[in-house]
C-alpha cells in the first residue's frame, strides 16, 4: 500500500531503545528494524527473525575446498607420475598441509560472500539515509524503525509511544 | 666410441684454408664459418678444388661421414714437453671439441691428464696470435716471405754465419729434419735449444721404469706419477699394485723423500719431507745401512726408523726394487740412485737405446740458452729466430737474456701468442696449434705418432717445421708434405696403406726404441759432501697446472684446484707449519724471498715493517715477493715456489696472476737454491682454494685399509638400511659408479675432463673465493693425523645419484627427478632456482649459476662447446649427470644393433680420463659388469650411508702398505 | 558476558563515552594532527622504500649472485627475512582471533592496529620467496595451473606448502581485517566533512547502516573467521618451520621446529606490536584506550613466548646430546663456538636473557623500558633466523665442502628496504583509517559487551 511508511525514531541511550523495543514486541509488532553503531545482544534477542545460516555455508565451503585440494594433489601426482626421491606417488602425509590451507581459505571466502549476499550489501542508497539525523546511527544514536501498516499498531499512536520511551525525534522514511 | 677414421685431408694446397693467411682483426663468426666451411669441404669433398675465397659453403648436403649430429674421432698426438701424448680428438661438425686418450699409445693407454683435456681450449684461446706482426703492426706472411728472401740470400753468401735458431727441445722427426736441413744449407748457422722445464735424459740416455713389477719404490724428488712424459703409463702400472681384487692386493711399497708435497708423495706409504740438502744426508745414511755400516749422519728418530725399514725392504725385495731420482736432483744424487739400482740388480729400470728421443742432446745442437746468450753477447749473431720458446719470460735470471738479445739486429719470433719474447722481436709470426696442423711427435719410449689436424688453421698460422723449412729453403712447403716426406721410407712397400694405418691408429708401428740394461757408475758417490747445508733452502718446481707458464692463459687450468694444495688462480710460497710458526706467517701473508748472492744466510724470524717491503735486501741477491701457503708435508728447512705465474704478456686470463719466480732461478742450479731469507712483509694477498677445511673431524668419510688385510681393516661394507617406502624397481638399466680410492692419485684429470665434456663454465678467482666454483666432480683432499693412515687422502666426489635423493624431495617444481634407470636427472628448463636442493644435498655436489657465467656470445671458446650438452643459463642449478648424453649415445648405438648396452660401451668422461682406472661405471643390473664385481670387494663402502640416501656412486677404501704401523706420518719428519 | 575478570583498573580510561571515542579516533585520519611529524616520518620511510626498489631492480638485472649466498650456504638473507617478517605477521591474527576466542577484553584496543601490522608484514615477507629465486620470472611454476606440458608443482616440497600457507594467511587476514573495518568505515563516512571523503569512505563501507539483521550475520561470520584464523596462525609458521624440519640437514632436521617457530613468531610479533603501539599511542593520545595495563599484558605474553623459545633452544642442544649423532653434536657446538659464535650469543642475549627483565612489574609498565626490550627482541629474532639458516648450512656433513657466508651491501639494502616499506605502509594506514576499532570500543564502553 502506497501509504505504507516507516517511523524512524532516534534514541540517545541504548537502554531507551531496548525498552521501546520490548514494549513494541509485547504489542506483537514484527515489522521492526533497529539501527545501531554496534551490535547488542539484548536487541538481537528481542528482534524476530531466523538465525543466520552463515555458519553452515562456511562449513560447506571449507569441506569443498579441502576435498578439492586433496583431489588436486592426488590427481597431479598421478597425472604426471615421476619418481621423486623414491617416495610413493600417493604421499598422503605431504598432501595434508595444502589440504588444510585450502580448507581455511575456501571457508573464509565463502563467509565473505555469504555475508554480502545475506545482507544484500553493498547497497549505497537506502531510504533511512534520507533522514539527516541518521548519520549518528553509526556513532552514538540508536534508531528504531516501525512499520506503520503493522495491524497491531492500528489502535495506538506509535509516535507518542516512542516519545514516551525518550525518542528524540521521529521522522517518516520510505521503505 | 666409433673407431677413428683416417683424416681425408690429403691435398697439397689444403694446408691453409683460402685467404686465411691475411686478415688482421679478431676472428668474426663469419670468418669462422668461412674457414669451417672450407675445412668441411676439404674434409669431405677431397676431390674438389678449394672453395672460392670469402664465400660460405652451405651445409645443404652433408659431406661424407659429416653428419651434424654425430661426432668423429681422429687419432693424433699432443706435445707434452715436446713428447707425444697420444689422443683421440673428437670433432663435432668440424669443430674439435674434446681430447680423449688413445688406448694404443704407450704414453696414454686410453687415459689423459688435465693438461691434455685443457689443450682443446687453447685452440680457441681468444688471445692467440691471429696474424703476423711487424713492429707491432699487423703484417702478412707474404710480406715476411719477401723480406726473408733478401735475408736468406745474404745468409747464403756467408754460409749462415750470424744466424741463430732458438727452439724448444723437440721429438718431432720432421721438425728435426727441417732444422738439420737448415744447418745443411747454412752450415755456419747455430741452433740453440731452451726449455724452462726438466730434461728427461742424462747425456742422451733415458731411464724407463716398470712400476708394475716393483715391490719397493724409493722416489727422491721424483713425481713420476704426475710430472713425467710417461706419468700416465707409470700411474697405471703403480695403481695395478694398489687395487684390491678378490679381497686381496699384492701391494707395492712406496717410499718418498721430497721437499714439497707432490702427487707421488701423497701416495707414499712412508714419506720423509726433506730439503735437497737433507735428502742427501738421508740417502747417505741409507747407503750406510745398505752397506751394513752404522749410519753416520745424525738423523731424527723417525727418519732412522723409516730408513731402516727402507733398507730392509730394498735388500729383501731385490731385484724387484727401484730407486728413482727426479729430474731436479743433481747429478750426484742421480748417480747414487743409478749405482744403487745396479748394486741391487734392480730389474724394474731400463735404458732406452741411444739416441735420446728428445733433441736436448742432439749432436748438431750448439747448446742451451746459456750458450745462445754467450754467442749474442759476443756479437757474433745478427739474426735470431725464436721458434716456440719464450725465453724473455722463462730464462734464468742470471743470463739476462733480454740484454743479450738487444744486441741482435734482426729478431724473429714464431709463437702461438704475442708473448714476452714476441714483444722484443720486430717480427712476430703466429704458430699453429697441434689440432690445426700436420706434424709428428715421439712418445717417451720412442713410439712415433703422426699429428693430424682436425680443422684448418683458424688464424693462418704455421707449424715450427713449416716455418723452419721455409727459413732453410724459401719455397712454400706445407706440413703435410714435410711429414709424409719424413716417413716416406718407413712404411715399406705400400706407403699409402701404411700412412692411412698410422693415421688410423695414431701410432707409427715399429718406432718403439729398444731397451738396454742401464749403465751406471760402478760406485755410488759419497753424498755427505755438500749435504752440510744449514738454513733454509728454496726449491723451484713447474706449476702443477700452468707448468712453466705456457698454460697460463688457459682458464680451465687456472681454475683447476692445484693437485698439491687446492689453490686456484695463484701460485704461492709453500712453507711448513713449523717454519710458519717461527716466522708468525699465516696463509696469504706476503713474504719476500731473497737468495744470498754469496752463499748462505740465516732464517730471519723478525717481521719487517710493511714499508720496508720495497727496500733492497742486504744480500744483494735476487728477491721475489709472494703469498705464503702453509703446506702440510713441506720440509721445515725448505720453501718451495712454482713457476709459470706473474706473466705480463700471456693474455687476458694469465696476465698479472700470481708472482714470477723466475728471478730466483739460476742457470747453474735451476731447481734449488741455498741460503734463502724469508721475510714477512706487512701485506696480505687473498689466496683462494676450493677447500677450506682439510680435517675429517673423525667422520667416516675416507676409509683406509691395510694392504696386508684389506677385508679386516676396511670397516663394514654397506648394507641397505630399512625404509618406510616401498622399494622402487629399475628393471632396464641401473647405472652405478665405483671410485677406487686405492687407485686414485688425485691428479684431477677427471675434473678437467668433466669440464670439457659438460660445458662447465669458468667463474674466476673472485667467484671461487665466494664458493661458487662450478666443477661437477671435485677431488677432496683430507689430511689425516690418525696413526697408520696416510697423511694425504684423495676422494673424487661427483653426484652420488642417490636412489632416495634428498634433493628431489624438496624441489617445488620437480626440476630434479629420478629417471627409470635411477639417474638423478636435473631438468634445467624447469629449474626456477630455489637452491633448496643444494641445501638438502649432504654431499654438496650441486652447482648453481649465481650469475650469468656463460662466455660472451662472440667468444671463440664457444666453439669448443659440446653440442650434446645444454649450456646452462643464469639462475639454474646443475650437477653431474653420469654423462647422460653418453649413456643415450650408447643406447642409440645398441638399439641400432638391436641389443642391450654392453658393459664398457658407455664410459663417463671422468672414467675415461682417469690414468689409474680408479673410476668404474656401468649397469648394476648386469651381473657380468665390472662395476658389479668391483662393488663386491670387501673394502667397498658408501659415503654417509647412515643417511639412507642409497647412493649409486660408492667407494673402495684407500689402500696403504706401511712397513711400520703408525709410522707413515710423512709430514712428521 | 560482562567482564569476567575482576579488574583492578579499567581497560578503557574512565569518562570515555561513545562520542569521545569516535572523536578521538576518527580525528586522526580526518583532521590529520601533527602533519609535520607525519610527513617527516613518511618521507624517511619512503626514501628507504626507494632503496628497496633499487635493490630489487639490481637483483633482477644481475641475478641473486649479487648477494653473499654460495655453495654450501645457498640460502641467506632472503629466507632469514622471509621467516622473520612472517613471524611478525603472526601477532595480529593471534591477538584478533585467539584472544577473541579466549575472551581477552584487552585485545579490543589493539586488534585493528595489529591486524594492519600483520598484513604489512606478510606483504614484506611474501616478496622474498619470489625475489630469492634464480629465475623469478617463473615463480608461477609453483602454482597448480593447467600447464601445456602437463606439469604440476611437486607437492612434497615444503616450498609449495609455503605458497599455499602464506597466500591463505594473507587473504584470510585481509578479509578479517576488512570486515572489522566496515562499521568503522561507516562511522568515518558519517563523520567526514568533504563530500569526496564521505563518498570514498562510503564506498568502502558498502553502505553499512548498522541494521540489527546485518549485525546478526556479521557477528557470526566474524566469529567463525576468528575460529578459522586460529588454527591458520598455528599452521602457517609450522609450515615455515617445516621448510627446515623436512630437510636432512643437522640443525634443520628437528621435530621441535613447528611449535618452536610458532612461539617464536608470536614472540617477535608482540615485540613488533609494542614497538609500534608505544610511540603511536603517545603521538595520537590513545593512552586512554591502550593503557599501561595493555602494555603489561603484552609484556607478559612476550615473557611466556620468550620462555617457549628458550625451551626450543635448549631442546636443540639436549636432543643433539642425547641422540649421540656426531653431526648434530658438532652442529650445536659449532653454533656456540664456531665462526658464527657472536650471532648465536646475540640471540641468546636478546631472546632469553633480556626478556627476564620483564619479571619486574615496573618495567612491564614502563613504556620506554618496554620499547627498548621490544627492539632488542626484534633484533634477536632476526638473528635467530640467521643462525638457523646460515650456521646450519655453512658446516654440514663433508668438511671438504664447508664454507662461510657474509651478507653483501645488496643483502642489507633489501632487508632495510623492507623495513622502510613496512613503516611507510603503517604511516599511510594511520593517515587514512581509524587505528583503533571504534565500534568495539564503543560497544565495550556502552554495554560492557564484547564482540563474539
Amino acid at each position: 500500500m502506497s501509504a505504507a511508511r516507516n517511523l524512524l525514531a532516534g534514541f540517545a541511550e541504548h537502554d531507551q531503545l531496548v525498552r521501546a523495543l520490548r514494549r513494541l514486541r509485547e504489542l506483537g509488532c514484527t515489522r521492526l528494524e533497529v539501527y545501531a553503531p554496534f551490535p547488542s545482544r539484548e536487541v538481537d534477542e528481542l528482534l524476530p527473525g531466523r538465525p543466520t545460516p552463515a555458519g553452515w555455508l562456511m562449513l560447506a565451503g571449507g569441506m569443498l575446498g579441502g576435498s578439492g585440494a586433496y583431489f588436486l594433489q592426488w590427481y597431479a601426482a598421478h597425472d604426471y607420475a615421476y619418481n621423486v626421491g623414491g617416495r610413493p606417488l600417493h604421499s598422503w602425509p605431504s598432501f595434508v598441509p595444502v589440504t588444510f590451507e585450502l580448507t581455511v581459505l575456501c571457508a573464509a571466502l565463502t563467509g565473505l560472500v555469504a555475508l554480502l549476499v545475506l545482507t544484500r550489501l553493498p547497497r549505497l542508497d537506502h531510504p533511512v539515509f534520507a533522514e539527516p539525523a541518521f548519520v549518528r546511527a553509526s556513532q552514538d544514536r540508536f534508531f528504531l524503525a516501525v512499520h506503520t501498516a503493522d495491524p497491531h499498531l492500528a489502535a495506538i499512536d506509535v509516535a507518542d509511544l516512542l516519545r514516551g520511551f525518550g525518542a528524540e525525534r521521529i521522522e517518516e522514511v520510505g521503505e | 666410441m666409433p673407431p677413428p677414421f683416417p683424416h681425408p685431408l690429403l691435398r697439397r694446397d689444403d694446408e691453409f684454408a683460402p685467404g686465411s693467411e691475411s686478415w688482421p682483426e679478431g676472428m668474426s663468426r663469419r670468418r669462422f664459418l668461412e674457414l669451417m666451411a672450407a675445412s668441411l669441404a676439404l674434409a669431405g669433398l677431397g676431390a674438389c678444388n678449394r672453395p672460392p675465397d670469402g664465400t660460405i659453403v652451405p651445409y645443404v648436403v652433408p659431406p661424407d661421414r659429416e653428419m651434424l649430429e654425430d661426432a668423429l674421432y681422429y687419432a693424433t698426438a699432443m706435445p707434452w714437453d715436446g713428447y707425444a701424448r697420444g689422443v683421440l680428438a673428437r670433432s663435432h661438425s668440424g669443430r674439435p671439441t674434446k681430447l680423449e686418450g688413445n688406448a694404443v699409445h704407450p704414453d696414454s693407454l686410453g687415459a689423459t691428464d688435465a693438461l691434455t683435456q685443457a689443450a682443446v681450449l687453447a685452440l680457441y684461446d681468444p688471445d692467440r696470435s691471429r696474424a703476423p706482426r711487424r713492429g707491432g703492426q699487423v703484417a702478412s706472411w707474404a710480406r715476411f716471405e719477401d723480406e726473408w728472401l733478401g735475408v736468406h740470400r745474404d745468409l747464403l753468401s756467408r754460409h749462415g754465419r750470424g744466424l741463430a735458431l732458438l727452439t724448444e727441445p723437440t721429438t718431432s722427426p720432421t721438425e728435426l729434419r727441417c732444422i738439420h736441413a737448415l744447418l745443411d744449407r747454412l752450415p755456419a748457422a747455430r741452433w740453440f735449444q731452451h726449455t724452462a722445464l726438466a730434461r728427461f735424459d742424462r747425456d742422451g740416455r733415458q731411464d724407463d721404469y716398470d712400476f708394475g713389477r716393483a715391490d719397493v719404490v724409493l722416489a727422491v724428488e721424483a713425481d713420476f706419477l704426475f710430472d713425467h712424459p710417461s706419468s700416465l703409463r707409470y700411474a697405471r702400472a703403480f695403481a695395478s699394485r694398489r687395487r684390491v681384487e678378490g679381497g686381496r692386493v699384492n701391494a707395492n711399497r712406496l717410499y718418498v723423500i721430497e721437499a714439497s708435497p707432490s702427487v707421488t708423495g701423497s701416495m707414499a706409504d712412508h714419506r720423509l719431507a726433506a730439503s735437497p740438502a737433507h735428502a742427501r744426508r738421508l740417502l747417505a745414511a741409507l747407503g750406510d745401512l745398505l752397506d751394513g755400516n752404522k749410519p753416520s749422519p745424525a738423523l731424527a728418530h723417525e727418519e732412522r726408523r723409516v730408513l731402516a725399514a727402507l733398507a730392509r725392504d730394498l735388500q729383501g725385495k731385490a731385484p724387484n726394487v727401484v730407486c728413482v731420482a727426479g729430474e731436479s736432483c743433481d747429478d750426484a744424487v742421480r748417480d747414487w740412485c743409478a749405482a744403487r739400482n745396479a748394486r741391487l740388480g734392480a730389474a724394474c729400470v731400463t735404458h732406452h737405446a741411444l739416441p735420446a728421443i728428445r733433441s736436448d742432446a742432439d749432436p748438431r745442437s750448439a747448446g742451451d740458452l746459456g750458450a745462445a746468450v754467450q754467442a749474442m753477447q759476443a756479437g757474433g749473431i745478427d739474426t735470431l729466430v725464436v721458434v716456440g720458446a719464450n725465453p724473455a719470460y722463462t730464462a734464468p735470471a742470471d743470463l739476462e737474456f733480454a740484454r743479450a738479445m738487444a744486441r741482435v739486429a734482426r729478431r724473429i719470433h714464431l709463437g702461438s701468442h704475442v708473448d714476452e719474447t714476441a714483444a722484443l722481436c720486430p717480427w712476430h709470426l703466429p704458430e699453429a696449434h697441434f689440432l690445426e696442423a700436420w706434424s709428428d711427435l715421439r712418445a717417451y719410449d720412442g713410439t712415433a705418432s703422426i699429428v693430424q689436424p682436425l680443422i684448418a688453421p683458424l688464424y693462418g698460422s704455421r707449424t715450427a717445421a713449416e716455418f723452419i723449412g721455409f727459413l732453410a729453403a724459401p719455397a712454400g712447403r706445407n706440413g703435410y708434405d714435410l711429414v709424409r716426406e719424413t716417413w716416406q721410407h718407413h712404411g715399406g712397400a705400400d706407403f699409402e696403406a701404411a700412412w692411412v694405418r698410422w693415421l688410423n691408429t695414431g701410432v707409427v708401428d715399429g718406432t718403439t726404441a729398444s731397451r738396454s740394461k742401464p749403465t751406471a757408475p760402478a760406485k755410488a758417490p759419497d753424498l755427505r759432501a755438500g749435504a752440510s747445508s744449514s738454513g733454509v733452502m728454496l726449491t723451484i718446481r713447474p706449476d702443477p697446472t700452468v707448468r712453466d707458464g705456457r698454460w697460463a692463459n688457459n682458464a680451465w687450468l687456472q681454475e683447476l684446484p692445484k693437485q698439491n694444495s687446492q689453490l686456484v688462480w695463484d701460485n704461492a710460497v709453500f712453507v711448513s707449519p713449523t717454519l710458519a710458526a717461527t716466522l708468525q706467517i699465516e696463509n696469504g701473508d706476503v713474504v719476500q724471498l731473497s737468495v744470498a748472492a754469496n752463499g748462505r744466510s740465516p732464517i730471519s724470524g723478525r717481521t719487517e715493517p710493511a714499508r720496508s717491503a720495497g727496500s733492497t735486501n742486504p744480500n744483494e741477491g735476487p728477491t721475489v715477493e709472494g703469498p705464503a701457503w702453509i703446506a702440510l708435508g713441506q720440509a721445515d728447512d725448505c720453501v718451495t715456489v712454482s713457476l709459470g705465474y706473474g706473466r705480463t704478456a700471456a693474455g687476458r686470463v694469465g696476465n698479472a696472476v700470481g708472482f714470477d719466480a723466475y728471478p730466483l732461478r739460476q742457470s747453474a742450479s735451476p731447481w734449488a737454491r741455498e741460503g734463502v731469507t724469508v721475510r714477512k712483509l706487512g701485506r696480505r694477498h687473498a689466496l683462494v682454494s676450493t677447500q677450506t677445511h682439510f680435517a675429517m673431524e673423525g667422520r667416516d668419510i675416507v676409509r683406509v685399509a691395510l694392504a696386508s688385510d684389506p677385508a679386516g681393516t676396511a670397516g663394514r661394507p654397506p648394507e641397505t638400511p630399512p625404509s618406510l617406502y616401498p622399494p622402487v624397481e629399475y628393471p632396464e638399466y641401473r647405472w652405478g659408479m665405483l671410485i677406487d680410492l686405492g687407485a686414485c692419485i688425485g691428479c684431477k684429470a677427471c675434473v678437467a675432463a668433466c669440464q670439457a665434456e659438460n660445458n662447465i663454465p669458468v667463474v674466476g678467482k673472485e667467484q671461487v673465493g665466494l664458493g661458487r666454483e662450478m666443477h661437477w666432480i671435485r677431488v677432496d683432499r683430507y689430511h689425516s693425523t690418525k696413526p697408520g693412515e696416510p697423511p694425504v687422502l684423495h676422494q673424487p666426489v661427483p653426484c652420488m645419484q642417490c636412489e632416495n635423493a634428498p634433493c628431489e624431495l624438496v624441489c617445488p617444481v620437480a626440476a630434479t627427478v629420478h629417471s627409470s634407470e635411477g639417474l638423478n636427472d636435473m631438468v634445467y628448463n624447469r629449474c626456477v632456482g630455489t637452491r633448496y636442493c643444494s641445501n638438502n644435498c649432504p654431499y654438496k655436489v650441486r652447482r648453481f649459476n649465481f650469475l650469468d657465467f656463460r662466455a660472451p656470445a662472440d667468444s671463440p671458446v664457444n666453439l669448443q662447446k659440446n653440442p650434446e650438452v645444454t649450456v646452462r643459463a643464469r639462475g639454474v642449478m646443475e650437477k653431474c649427470t653420469y654423462c647422460v648424453q653418453r649413456i643415450n649415445a650408447g643406447r642409440i648405438t645398441a638399439e641400432k644393433a638391436n641389443r642391450r648396452i654392453r658393459d664398457g660401451d658407455v664410459r663417463t668422461a671422468c672414467q675415461q680420463a682417469c690414468p689409474t682406472e680408479a673410476i668404474v661405471f656401468g649397469d648394476l643390473n648386469d651381473p657380468a659388469a665390472r662395476v658389479v664385481a668391483r662393488k663386491a670387494e670387501p673394502t667397498h663402502y658408501a659415503l654417509l650411508e647412515e643417511l639412507n640416501t642409497r647412493p649409486r656412486t660408492t667407494y673402495l677404501a684407500r689402500t696403504t702398505n706401511p712397513a711400520l704401523a703408525g709410522a707413515n706420518r710423512g709430514d712428521a719428519a | 558476558m560482562n567482564a569476567p575478570l575482576a579488574h583492578a583498573e579499567p581497560l578503557v580510561a574512565p569518562g570515555e563515552s561513545a562520542r569521545s571515542i569516535d572523536a578521538r579516533i576518527s580525528r586522526v585520519p580526518l583532521d590529520f594532527p601533527h602533519p609535520v611529524l607525519w610527513w617527516l616520518g613518511f618521507a624517511a620511510a619512503f626514501a628507504v622504500v626507494m632503496v628497496m626498489l633499487t635493490a630489487i631492480t639490481w637483483v633482477f638485472v644481475r641475478g641473486v649472485g649479487i648477494w653473499g649466498i654460495n655453495i654450501p650456504v645457498a640460502w641467506g638473507f632472503a629466507i632469514t627475512n622471509f621467516v622473520w617478517w612472517i613471524g611478525i605477521g603472526h601477532a595480529g591474527t593471534f591477538i584478533s582471533a585467539i584472544l577473541l576466542l579466549l575472551h581477552q577484553h584487552w585485545r579490543t584496543s589493539i586488534n585493528r592496529l595489529t591486524e594492519a601490522m600483520t598484513l604489512f608484514a606478510v606483504a614484506c615477507a611474501a616478496m622474498f620467496p619470489l625475489l630469492h629465486l634464480g629465475r623469478p620470472q617463473y615463480f608461477y611454476w609453483l602454482l597448480p595451473y593447467p600447464d601445456t606440458m602437463g606439469l604440476w608443482p611437486q607437492w612434497r616440497s615444503p616450498l609449495v606448502w609455503d605458497v599455499f600457507a602464506v597466500s591463505t594467511y594473507g587473504i584470510v587476514s585481509l578479509v578479517f581485517w576488512y570486515l572489522g573495518l566496515v562499521p568503522d568505515l561507516a562511522t568515518m563516512r558519517d563523520r567526514a566533512g568533504p563530500a569526496w571523503k564521505r563518498r570514498l569512505y562510503g564506498v568502502f563501507a558498502l553502505g553499512w547502516r548498522g541494521a540489527a539483521q546485518h549485525w546478526r550475520h556479521y557477528e557470526r561470520v566474524y566469529l567463525i573467521l576468528a575460529g578459522l584464523a586460529t588454527p591458520l596462525v598455528v599452521s602457517v609458521h609450522s609450515i615455515v618451520g617445516m621448510d627446515f624440519a623436512v630437510a636432512i640437514l643437522p640443525g634443520w632436521h628437528s621435530t621441535i621446529f613447528p611449535p618452536y617457530f610458532v612461539a617464536g613468531a608470536i614472540f617477535s610479533g608482540f615485540a613488533m606490536v609494542l614497538t609500534i603501539v608505544i610511540p603511536l599511542r603517545a603521538l595520537y593520545g590513545f593512552k586512554g584506550y591502550v593503557t599501561d595495563r595493555h602494555l603489561e599484558l603484552m609484556a607478559k605474553v612476550l615473557m611466556v613466548t620468550g620462555w617457549i623459545v628458550a625451551y626450543g633452544y635448549f631442546s636443540e642442544f639436549f636432543t643433539a646430546w642425547i641422540s649421540g649423532e656426531e653431526f648434530d653434536r658438532f652442529m650445536v657446538i659449532n653454533r656456540a663456538t664456531g665462526p658464527y659464535w657472536a650471532t648465536f650469543w646475540t640471540l641468546i642475549t636478546c631472546n632469553v636473557i633480556v626478556p627476564q627483565a620483564l619479571w619486574w612489574r615496573r618495567l612491564r609498565r614502563s613504556a620506554s623500558g618496554l620499547f627498548v626490550v621490544s627492539l632488542l627482541v626484534n633484533v634477536g629474532m632476526w638473528v635467530e633466523r640467521y643462525v638457523i639458516v646460515v650456521t646450519s648450512l655453512h658446516r654440514d656433513f663433508l668438511p671438504s665442502s664447508w664454507g662461510m657466508f657474509n651478507g653483501t651491501k645488496w643483502d642489507w639494502a633489501l632487508f632495510i628496504g623492507t623495513l622502510g616499506f613496512f613503516s611507510a605502509l603503517l604511516f599511510l594506514f594511520v593517515r587514512v583509517l581509524p587505528a583503533l576499532s571504534m565500534t568495539e570500543l564503543k560497544r565495550f564502553v556502552v554495554t560492557g559487551e564484547e564482540t563474539e
